[in-house]
């Protein structure tokens, strides 16, 4: 007699533990005003992904280390669970980053002993990972997580679209990166914040993917500085409405009017930005509907994938680019 | 100061042997009438030299004192840091209280954002009364010796404890008295940050513009940076320290808006020309009513401000008419070298090419070199000059030499600029491009044509010897196709000379013998290395042809369906895709292109297997034929191919453009032929990866 047996562990990983509404908060500073605390009481936000600090490649020394750590102004509200988070640039896998891996680990754990911040259990890792550097990348998470485990906690990692055709991260789950997802150079066509053609080519994966996964879409606009058809730079919240600098053309579009200097958003260098008279400033603003749809699209291809949504990023001037329906919608469908 | 013009993409992580096209060169800024090194930190280099004169002119001492940070307060005492070494060792008592105080400082400024030890609660709060002893202990200082840096030290700590208004009153009340020195600078520059920082912005930005602090000018002018900016300055105070940075700064944006405002792209916005028309207009108007006015000790920088931007305007006779005068004028001896450097860039722009004209350029070159400063390897020593040289040269006289009609000037100032650059110079680039015929003009006109000084002197920097002659002809022969012309070049290329060449690592490594759609031969670029080569494999590779196509003409039938088969092979294997592209080519990369005047390799070859597939009736020989045409077609599959979304049903299709990629249609003869009964197919058919995915497409 034949037994065929069919084995089919695949559902067991579509969500992740412990799912709950939550942020990214992604500034230098924590700090929260009442319209972001409102924000956290109204969709009953329970995780806060926090990022501590970024990891560079030092060019002097061509070392590794943190840049732009977080100053703790705030405390964080009683309840949310935080849930430090390390941007790590590409560039340094490839500048032996198994070497860092215990820096990192005892440098988290110093940061909420020295900030009070409690009840953390869980560390994650952003960092756009290639083809090139996914041995090395991978290599570097598994020493994280044996490390973490030593401590209870585990680990998780943000995954990018173009990331699902490649094999899973060795963490305990995968947050799905639904924003950034275009061609900034490009942006005049699609919105390079989300649009649905540039998730398209990607949803065929989601179902099959190995990892627990979550979902992050984004609530932040951004004022795109192009010359001519050129992007050039991310303005950060400048003030358009200034008719002396910038003179509005519609859809969303501004012409420099005189030359400005403005500081680098994209450079983590105490840089500059020219706008030159002529230039032109395009705000772009994630749509609801689109969103919506999205999220709709992924938990038909995988559902559980939207147990847990993340919102990035906690900002007072995000917040109000959707409505508390929108909101609603994505945490609560 | 640069930004970049030209961003096309660039296959960098693959370029092979040569690095050639896609040119990212920046449009230099020409107006400069303060030093760009003024953009960097004001204090530090002269800082360190007191070191360096203190440890007895080592040099080392540089790098020293800027890792005195690494220093741990309790091991001073041992410290090998060079400075507290030979502080130690001369007993100097002073000096060494003053580096214990200063290494104290070092390490608890707060500056450890960047370090992996990451301080704990008791750490911060020993900080803050560290920082409180430090400054207690530098005020406490009596002796004459280290008195500025002391003073230094107390606002230093006053600053990163952000007690502001203590270093306003610190300076004012005393330090401002102390003896003028890189610390009392300094100093200054600290005091102009405080009261930056506490509301009193125009104080601040005059203390930064006349300490030279153009870094910090910049971050304090960033809201005054235009013309009504220039304008309030100057109405407060004509002279003002910032309207050096204000007015080089306003030139330098026109400039840049006007070089990215060739892109039609911008001139849709017709606001946006109008703007920046009108700010030209302005600011030349108001150039002119400073220099009536006679209030200004530089109108050579106002002078030659309007002349450049009349140039930008396109008014050239004005143009040339104040950059001329400048030169005349009051003002730094850089006000007035700026403007010359600006007239010899705008001179071009009206030119006509005479030897009066020739003779004026030979000798503005020539002063270009002096002011930059070029050693013998073309370094220069004032990188601003070797902007003005590369952008006189690349953006306005190589184009006027074509507008000219004059193209082997062109190629021939290409060389001089690059020095006659072998490799990834635009130069080579030019003269990899050439065609046979051109090249071997342009090598005339080198040997025998140059018509004037300046032409002769440009030339002597563009050698090109015979062996390169004959193996750059040869290889243009080959890519031309012209295979029978191009051996009697190859012929007399010894060796030892393409062994010396980027190609020999390929050339010594791949066959183009071998049947590329059924073994690729890949080498990983990141091993390239020069290998010496037994054979010219260019010379063989033309006479292989020649033999073959005598063959084919005097063959018929199989025999001869079988040779338009290899033939196929060869001239692929040539190409800019093929495994060999090094015959024909000195450099490849994965967004390589057909070249100007090359052969269609790739066309010829399928054009071959399409007939010799077509009449035989060899089975054996037709699935290669369909397979290696299917094989060429891939290269555009993942082209041609769309999917599609249905955002309602949740579900995709695939189209494909077979109107822009009608070799597309290969693979569907390949996918007839694999699904055919009874055809024997071959393993390399059945399981190629891209007639799978290509069927899953049409399911």
């Amino acid at each position: 007699m034949l037994i065929v047996v069919v084995v089919c562990g695949c559902k067991e990983r579509k969500a992740i533990d412990n799912p709950k509404p939550a942020v990214y908060y992604w500034r230098t500073t924590f700090g929260l005003n009442d319209v972001e605390r409102q924000f956290l009481h109204d969709y009953k936000v329970g995780k806060m992904y926090v990022r501590y600090f970024d990891v560079v490649v030092d060019s002097k020394s061509h070392e590794l280390r943190p840049n732009a750590t977080i100053t703790f102004n705030d405390s964080v509200p009683a309840g949310i669970e935080v849930i430090p988070t390390i941007f790590i640039v590409n560039e340094c896998v490839n500048h032996n980053i198994d070497t860092i891996a215990q820096l990192l680990v005892d440098r988290v754990l110093q940061m909420n002993e020295t900030h009070d911040i409690a009840g953390v259990k869980e560390l994650q890792i952003d960092c756009d990972w290639t083809a090139k550097t996914q041995d090395a990348y991978f290599a570097f998470l598994e020493h994280v997580r044996q490390l973490l485990a030593e401590k209870g906690m585990r680990l998780s990692a943000t995954i990018r679209l173009h990331q699902l055709s490649m094999k899973a991260p060795p963490v305990d789950y995968g947050v799905l990166m639904m924003y950034n997802t275009g061609d900034l150079k490009n942006s005049k066509q699609r919105n390079p914040i989300l649009d649905k053609r540039d998730v398209e080519p990607y949803l065929k994966y989601l179902a099959d993917y190995s990892l627990p996964l979550c979902a992050a879409y984004p609530n932040f606009g951004w004022q795109l500085l192009f010359t001519g058809d050129k992007f050039r730079d991310i303005l950060y919240s400048e003030d358009l409405s200034d008719t002396t600098l910038y003179q509005p053309v519609g859809n969303g579009k501004y012409v420099v009017v005189s030359s400005i200097d403005l500081p680098n958003y994209l450079s983590s260098n105490s840089t500059y930005t020219y706008l030159n008279a002529g230039d032109t400033v395009m705000v772009v603003k994630p749509d609801a509907s689109t969103l919506v749809q999205v999220h709709d699209a992924l938990s038909h291809e995988r559902p559980g994938i939207n147990d847990q949504v993340i919102i990035y990023h906690l900002n007072n001037s995000s917040i109000n680019n959707y409505k508390p329906g929108d909101y609603e919608k994505i945490f609560n469908p | 100061m640069k930004k970049y013009l030209i961003l096309s993409l660039l296959a960098a992580a693959a370029l092979q042997a040569w690095a050639c096209g896609g040119w990212v060169r920046p449009n230099y800024y020409m107006f400069s009438v303060f030093n760009r090194d003024m953009m960097k930190d004001p204090f530090a280099q002269e800082t360190k030299q007191y070191w360096v004169d203190y440890t007895g002119g080592d040099e080392s001492a540089e790098y020293s004192c800027d890792i005195l940070d690494m220093v741990k307060p309790e091991e001073f005492d041992k410290s090998d840091n060079l400075i507290i070494r030979t502080a130690r060792k001369r007993g100097d008592t002073e000096t060494l209280n003053y580096l214990r105080l200063l290494v104290k400082y070092l390490n608890n400024d707060g500056s450890d954002d960047s370090e992996w030890n990451y301080p704990t609660k008791e750490q911060l709060a020993q900080r803050k009364s560290t920082l409180q002893q430090v400054l207690k202990q530098a005020q406490a200082y009596k002796g004459t010796k280290y008195k500025n840096q002391y003073a230094l030290l107390v606002m230093r700590c006053n600053m990163t404890a952000g007690n502001h208004q203590a270093n306003i009153n610190y300076w004012e009340k005393s330090a401002h008295r102390l003896k003028d020195n890189v610390y009392k600078r300094w100093m200054k520059g600290i005091y102009a940050g405080a009261l930056y920082n506490t509301g009193k912005k125009d104080k601040a930005c005059e203390i930064y513009a006349e300490l030279g602090d153009m870094t910090s000018i910049k971050y304090c002018m960033r809201k005054k940076r235009n013309l009504k900016g220039i304008k309030e300055e100057y109405a407060a105070n004509p002279n003002s320290h910032t309207l050096i940075f204000l007015v080089q700064d306003f030139v330098n944006n026109t400039q840049e808006t006007l070089d990215n405002g060739s892109d039609p792209e911008i001139m849709r916005y017709v606001e946006a020309t109008g703007i920046y028309e009108n700010e030209m207009n302005d600011f030349i108007d108001f150039a002119g009513k400073v220099l009536a006015e006679k209030k200004t000790k530089s109108p050579a920088m106002w002078e030659a401000a309007r002349g450049f931007i009349n140039y930008m305007a396109g008014n050239q006779d004005d143009a040339i008419k104040q950059l001329t005068n400048a030169q005349k004028l009051d003002g730094t001896q850089r006000m007035r070298d700026n403007a010359r450097a600006c007239l010899m860039l705008a001179s071009i722009k009206s030119a006509q090419p005479t030897n009066e004209y020739f003779d004026y350029m030979l000798g503005e070159y020539k002063w270009l070199e002096q002011k930059a400063g070029y050693d013998k390897d073309h370094y220069a020593t004032d990188p601003h000059y070797n902007d003005v040289f590369e952008r006189v040269t690349y953006d306005a006289l190589v184009p006027q030499y074509y507008h000219w009609g004059m193209p082997n000037q062109a190629t021939a100032l290409l060389g001089m600029a690059s020095r006659n650059n072998e490799y990834s110079s635009e130069y080579s680039c030019q003269l990899d491009s050439l065609s046979s015929s051109d090249f071997e003009g342009f090598k005339h006109y080198l040997d025998n044509g140059t018509s004037n000084a300046f032409e002769r002197w440009v030339a002597s920097y563009c050698e090109i010897d015979n062996t390169k002659f004959n193996d750059m002809m040869g290889t243009k022969l080959v890519r031309e196709g012209e295979f029978q012309a191009a051996i009697n070049y190859l012929e007399q290329v010894p060796l030892s000379y393409i062994s010396e060449q980027g190609i020999s690592y390929y050339m010594a490594r791949k066959d183009y013998n071998k049947v590329i759609w059924m073994k690729r031969q890949f080498l990983s670029f990141l091993n390239e290395e020069l290998t010496p080569v037994t054979t010219n494999a260019k010379l063989q590779y033309c006479r292989d042809m020649v033999a073959l196509d005598n063959q084919i003409a005097n063959s018929n039938g199989e025999v001869r369906n079988e040779l338009l088969y290899k033939k196929a092979n060869m001239l692929f294997q040539a190409s800019h895709k093929g495994d060999c592209w090094y015959l024909a080519h000195y450099q490849n990369g994965v967004y390589a292109e057909k070249l100007r005047s090359e052969y269609d390799f790739i066309g010829t070859a399928r054009r071959l297997l399409v007939a010799a597939g077509h009449d035989t009736e060899n089975i054996d020989l037709k699935q290669r034929c369909i397979f290696a045409q299917s094989f060429i077609a891939a290269e555009s599959f993942g082209y041609c191919v769309t999917s599609v979304y249905d955002w309602d049903s949740k579900k995709y299709t695939y189209t494909f453009d077979n109107e822009r990629y009608p070799h597309i249609r290969s693979l569907e003869l390949l996918l007839d032929f694999v699904n055919k009964d009874g055809n024997p197919n071959a393993d390399y058919m059945t399981k190629c990866d891209v007639i799978k995915v290509f069927q899953q497409y049409n399911n």
